[in-house]
């Protein structure tokens, strides 16, 4: 099934990766620089899915997490960072409630493996709560 | 020579550095490696950046554990 993604991070070469891996899959991304970019994207339009780095210049992912939730607490987030081993990091995504959590330590196949498997618990989740 | 310290961190900053490097890399190397006209001798050349993109990746790993299990100092 095909996705529309929206990818928040601030390197420009992840941003194209993430566009091409996704791409390949028959999905539709966008992508945005910074929490505040983000946000603006996401108020004009719909996105299935958010990939969202927590590292960002001003606002973080953190912040964006909670105002995606607090405006539509069914979005599927997916948090991303390149320091995936930090257990309180975890847990406060968890916690804010984004739907999964990758480290860039992993490899990119296990990434793209996770992304379906965190969407398809969070569709999951959706139906058992309707 | 005298011991020199880096924060915590400063050692995160640097590890997500490094892995947002070899993410791209190895990102790169896979869409690469799905070209059905790459030549075998270049499929095996990347096939074999790829494997030492993952032993370096596995090292961080373990250097990471290492440090999350080191004692803290104030």
């Amino acid at each position: 099934m095909a996705y529309k993604f929206l990818v928040v991070d601030d390197e420009s070469a992840i941003r194209e990766l993430f566009t091409e891996l996704l791409a390949k899959e028959k999905h539709e991304v966008k992508s945005a620089a910074s929490a505040e970019d983000g946000w603006a994207m996401l108020e004009k339009e719909d996105f299935n899915v958010v990939l969202l780095d927590i590292k960002l210049p001003g606002a973080s992912g953190f912040d964006l997490l909670q105002k995606i939730k607090a405006a539509k607490p069914s979005s599927i987030v997916i948090m991303i960072t390149g320091f995936g081993y930090d257990d309180s990091l975890i847990n406060k995504c968890k916690d804010l409630g984004c739907s999964g959590y990758i480290g860039k330590n992993m490899s990119v196949s296990q990434i793209m493996n996770n992304i379906k498997l965190f969407i398809n618990a969070a569709k999951d989740k959706q139906i058992r709560s309707a | 020579m005298a011991e020199r310290y880096i924060s915590s961190d400063e050692f995160k900053a640097i590890i997500h550095k490094l892995n947002n490097y070899l993410f791209i890399v190895s990102g790169k190397l896979e869409i690469a490696l799905q070209d059905e006209s790459l030549g075998q001798k270049l499929e095996d050349t990347l096939k074999e950046t790829c494997r030492q993109i993952e032993e370096i990746k596995e090292y961080i790993d373990h250097s990471v554990k290492v440090f999350l299990e080191s004692p803290k100092q104030e």
